[in-house]
């Protein structure tokens, strides 16, 4: 293979760092109106007036408020139709939709937001998921669309009426109950994460105009552009072919970027207008259109005298927020996976999805798994600490193998989980028992720890990933894509797979843009599914330009085609170089002059779906495998923490450019590592406190550890093009357990449960083990599994 | 957001900016770097209607020995113009925590008057200023004063300085006998501000005994505005020891609470700081 596995230089590097490559906020139409929205400033009111009239006299300005939704299905949502293009009767977090202003320029806008008069009556709000469950909350969303199901896997979910939770995901297998009440040691213990920002450079964008024949056109900074097209077309019932949606460079996603976010209010917007309306949001405005998941997990887990895990509940509980987003199938996901990545004869896993008066919490790479592992594997070494073992024996012991039965029903295959976990043990220098004891350090006052994770996560399955390839008759070929080039690298990737697979040089080789007037259906560039999905479908595509090419050349070579390899764009019989064609030449000869094209065309649908009886069936098309590992400096005086060597190790299935992947995954890591130790949404009476950079903590170049490392494993997926899984989001999930453990393992086994693991968090654990008499330095304690909120349970 | 419209005035001289100053009501703003009003204007916490911009008065910048061997630093000398200035090696302290404030662009504009007269309780030059002894001179078109910076701070972005006076010095005694410096602070990782930091400057006079004979403690990020603990410095003057005087740190003061770190928390703080910046002080060659 020549374009396989190669450091192939990213295709968009020259435009990106000479800042020429162009994104949504960049395209300027003639006529075009900038937006600015209107926000809620209460978590939960009543819109009881709202009044435009001195804003359009004065400035001239177009306006759009619930007055203006005649004919239009206004309400959108990926898995329920919930949320309004704009409020309607109600505000349902600090941030909503109230009104949105389009103008000549940003500035006029702005001051026309001022002149906009509201009158709200205040309802009490529900700040989280568990005040949103107790008896008399107020019901955020009281009539309910009934879900349409478009995505298969949805099926499994179920949704609930008359309460605040959305919906709940459950399965299970064996006994918990007995199973738990025979095992040697239980433990029984609640672990949170909080709301935390994607932090994307480029913020939402979109702009929208109308074409004379009603064609409704939207750029669009989206993750889904095949997505917002439906989502449009239902709102305005129109025909998906009048429904235009074009996507450039993203700068960043994270999964903030998928499912309708303001493209339903430009297009709205500019109906009224008729001209375009561009609207960019401020980075405040981001804080409140997308956020991850908050979770609070209980996770009860028996396990026997010999290391053997024997009996699992896990009930995740998440905050969706306002509206539902892509919340149930993250909840789900999150569920099934909540058991870790372990042979369990005994499991019983359920997820919440419930609503809060918050800002709307949607798909976040990870995709509801970080919430989950950070317990699972957190747990798991104060168990190894209680039985006094090796932690990465006891994960060796219990982990997941190829052919296994996962508790999805799911047969596992293309399983290296096994792998990463002694990459990454070797690669942070693991001793075994030895390595769970606290390591001095040179500076007073300061210890050191070493600890290490795994994890498991799904695919959006089934799913549908469409191709076209178009061969040149110059011997250049484009990609037909609907995948989003937002800094992952597909543009790259994919012209890596289509080259090799026809036997093009990697330069003959283009990608477009999403266009969803032209280039096929994909269903989302999320999941990290592109190179699985869209890479397998690419090379079906390229494989039928192969096949044409060998048929027109074996006429003319006088050869079988099966005699016939193609290389570098040169046509030849296998062992005779001499008997070769060019590309131009097999054109030439098929058309008789170098003209017209070749065409090759393939949609892969993935398999599966989940039963809503049990929740069973196939959850995921490939597996996810990962492994972390973490050494961290704890200062004991002001409980501040430093990650002083981090690494990950991933099984890519086939690793297609291996540079890209380290940097995916190093992506990752540095999102975990803000998320363990710093990042943290703040809200005070249902209101945003810490919106900006200057008040939430991201991480910064200050941040990254001295060491950091990413590595590749690889088991071939039968399905994968060249046997590749997808491999964007794996590196995330172990890092902040991984980060915990080895604190705990600086502190002689002090474990802390909610993150982030702030310095005054840490400091205060230190004080209460401290207190309790458990040691928070020194020598290993293996009884000090207890200091937090729970732990051993000697029942 | 962007900032909302005000009225822009450049000073093209001293005597001009005093004269503008003059008339100036309390909605005026003197803008010298702008890397911290600008910012706040942006967020409009500040909402100023009228900017005088003194930015262009190179007769403010620079730095000048003074005859009892002193400093004499133009109020609009930048973070990174002292730093290249020699004269300030013999204050360790400037030297050392000069290069950690901001980055290259914040240095560049950052100078040492708008770090004074803007009073931002968790900048660290002012505590670094406060144990240097440092002297405030103002002027308005109605004279000259000269103020102790003990004096100076009054409370959060506030100050003794009067609507008409501006900043044009900022002096610092001779650096003399047996000094040692340190400063020690924990960040807010996002801004870079202190959530709590401590300057200290110990000396012994010659003869002394081989005590310390001056102590002098200064601290940002904790109260509502930089202070010098003069209860911790007492403690230090009389036991000599870190941990006691790092005990008296906040006496007096009622420490901030934010989200970033609460009160308790933030007290915690302080003192592992003051004695960490002690102990690195005593432990200081020259």
């Amino acid at each position: 293979m020549t374009s396989i596995g190669i450091d192939a230089p990213r295709v968009d590097g020259p435009a990106k760092v000479t800042g020429q490559a162009t994104y949504t906020a960049d395209i300027v139409l003639p006529g075009m109106l900038h937006a600015k929205v209107l926000r809620s400033t209460l978590p939960h009111a009543r819109l009881v007036r709202i009044d435009v009239s001195a804003a359009e006299r004065e400035l001239g300005v177009i306006t759009l408020t619930r007055d203006d939704l005649a004919g239009i299905d206004p309400y959108y949502g990926a898995v329920l139709k919930d949320q309004p293009v704009v409020a309607i009767d109600r505000v349902l977090f600090a941030g909503d939709v109230v009104a949105v202003v389009a103008a000549e320029s940003r500035d006029i806008a702005e001051e026309a937001l001022d002149l906009i008069e509201v009158e709200y009556e205040a309802l009490p709000s529900v700040g989280d998921p568990f005040a949103a469950q107790a008896p008399g909350a107020p019901i955020l969303h009281a009539e309910r669309n009934t879900p349409e199901v478009q995505f298969l896997d949805m099926k499994s979910v179920h949704f609930q009426a008359d309460s605040n939770v959305c919906s709940i995901y459950h399965v299970a297998q064996g006994d918990f109950e007995a199973g738990y009440a025979a095992a040697d040691h239980k433990f029984d213990d609640v672990y949170t994460v909080p709301t935390i920002q994607h932090g994307h450079m480029e913020p939402h964008a979109s702009t929208a105009y109308w074409e004379p024949g009603g064609k409704l056109v939207v750029h669009t900074a989206t993750q889904n552009p095949s997505v917002i097209r439906t989502q449009l077309a239902e709102m305005f019932s129109l025909p998906e072919s009048m429904v235009r949606v074009i996507v450039p460079y993203l700068g960043g996603g994270y999964g903030a970027k998928t499912y309708p976010k303001l493209e339903p209010i430009v297009a709205v917007l500019s109906r009224k207008a008729k001209r375009p309306v561009s609207l960019v949001l401020t980075r405040e405005e981001v804080f409140m259109t997308a956020v991850r998941h908050a979770a609070s997990v209980r996770i009860r887990t028996g396990i026997n005298n010999d290391g053997q895990i024997v009996a699992r509940k896990v009930e995740a509980t998440y905050d969706t927020g306002a509206y539902a987003d892509i919340g149930p199938r993250t909840c789900k996901n999150g569920g099934y996976a909540s058991g870790g990545p372990y042979r369990i004869e005994h499991q019983d896993l359920t997820s919440y999805c419930v609503y809060t008066n918050r800002p709307p919490s949607g798909a976040f790479r990870g995709f509801g798994v970080p919430q989950v592992c950070w317990p699972y594997e957190s747990q798991m070494d104060d168990m190894a600490r209680r039985l006094g073992v090796d932690p990465v024996a006891l994960r060796r012991q219990n982990l997941i193998h190829e052919g296994d039965t996962f508790v999805t029903g799911d047969k596992l295959i293309a399983i290296g989980l096994d792998k990463c976990l002694e990459e990454v043990a070797s690669a942070i220098g693991w001793k075994g028992i030895e390595s769970t004891r606290p390591m001095p350090s040179d500076k007073p006052g300061f210890v050191r720890g070493i600890g290490i994770a795994v994890m498991i996560k799904s695919t959006m399955t089934p799913s549908n990933s469409a191709a076209s390839v178009r061969l040149n008759s110059d011997g250049s070929a484009t990609l037909l894509t609907s995948s989003v080039e937002m800094g992952q690298g597909p543009h790259t990737a994919l012209a890596q797979i289509v080259a090799e697979t026809i036997g093009l040089p990697l330069n003959r080789v283009t990608i477009t843009f999403p266009d969803t007037d032209f280039t096929p259906y994909d269903q989302s560039t999320s999941s990290s599914r592109t190179i699985f999905s869209m890479g397998h479908a690419a090379q079906k595509a390229g494989l039928q330009i192969r096949d044409q090419l060998l048929e027109i050349a074996a006429k003319q070579l006088e050869a079988s085609p099966g005699d016939l390899q193609i290389e570098e764009g040169i046509i030849a019989v296998k062992g005779s170089p001499d008997r070769s064609l060019t590309i131009p030449q097999a054109f030439r000869a098929h058309f008789g002059t170098p003209v017209g094209s070749l065409f090759g065309a393939f949609d892969f649908q993935t398999t599966g779906g989940l039963r809503p009886e049990d929740g069973k069936g196939k959850a995921s098309a490939f597996w996810f495998l990962s492994a972390a590992g973490a050494e961290v400096e704890v200062d004991t005086r002001t409980g501040k923490i430093r990650v002083i060597k981090a690494v990950t190790v991933v099984d890519t299935g086939k690793t297609i450019n291996p540079r890209q992947c380290w940097l995916q995954n190093e992506g990752s890591m540095l999102t975990a590592l803000g998320s363990a130790l710093q990042e943290e949404m703040v809200f005070d009476n249902g209101q945003p406190v810490n919106s900006s950079f200057l008040d939430y903590l991201m991480p910064s170049m200050e941040d990254y550890p001295d060491e950091f490392q990413s590595m590749l494993v690889e088991t071939p997926h039968p399905e994968g093009p060249f046997g590749a899984k997808g491999m964007g989001e794996a590196a995330l999930g172990p890092v902040a357990p991984a980060i915990g453990n080895a604190v705990s393992n600086a502190l002689g086994g002090i474990r802390l449960r909610d993150l982030p693991l702030r310095p005054e968090r840490v400091l205060d654990a230190i004080d209460a083990a401290a207190a309790s008499g458990a040691a928070a330095s020194g020598a290993a304690a293996s009884g000090a599994a207890g200091a937090g909120n729970g732990g051993e349970a000697a029942r | 957001m962007t900032s909302l419209a005000f009225d822009y005035r450049r000073a093209d001289s001293v005597d001009q900016a005093l004269a503008l100053l003059a008339e100036a009501d309390p909605g005026t703003k003197v803008l010298a770097g702008g890397h911290s009003l600008l910012p706040i204007m942006k967020t409009r916490l500040a909402r100023p209607d009228r900017l005088i911009d003194i930015g262009r008065l190179n007769e403010l910048r620079g730095v000048n020995r003074l005859g009892d061997g002193g400093l004499s630093i133009g109020a609009l000398t930048t973070y990174s113009e002292l730093l290249a200035n020699p004269a300030i090696t013999v204050y360790g302290l400037l030297a050392d925590v000069l290069p950690t404030i901001g980055d290259v662009q914040v240095r560049n504009r950052g100078t040492i008057g708008g770090a004074v007269a803007h009073v931002d309780p968790a900048a660290d030059l002012p505590a670094c200023l406060l144990v240097l002894d440092a002297e405030v001179v103002v002027r308005s078109a109605r004279g000259g004063r000269t103020i102790a910076l003990t004096s100076f701070f009054e409370g959060a972005f506030n100050s003794v300085l009067l609507p008409d006076e501006l900043i044009t010095e900022i002096r610092l005694p001779a650096a003399s006998g047996d000094y040692r410096s340190a400063y020690r602070a924990q960040e807010q990782p996002a801004s870079g501000y202190a959530l709590a930091g401590a300057a200290v400057v110990i000396g012994r006079s010659t003869g002394g005994g081989g005590r310390f004979d001056r102590a002098a403690i200064g601290i940002t990020g904790v109260g509502e505005c930089p202070y010098r603990a003069s209860a911790a410095e007492q403690e230090f003057l009389s036991s000599g020891d870190p941990a006691a005087a790092a005990a008296h740190a906040t006496d007096g003061v009622l420490v901030a609470s934010d989200i970033h770190a609460d009160r308790e928390y933030r007290t915690a703080l302080i003192r592992v700081q003051v004695r960490r910046a002690l102990e690195a002080a005593i432990e200081r060659v020259g």
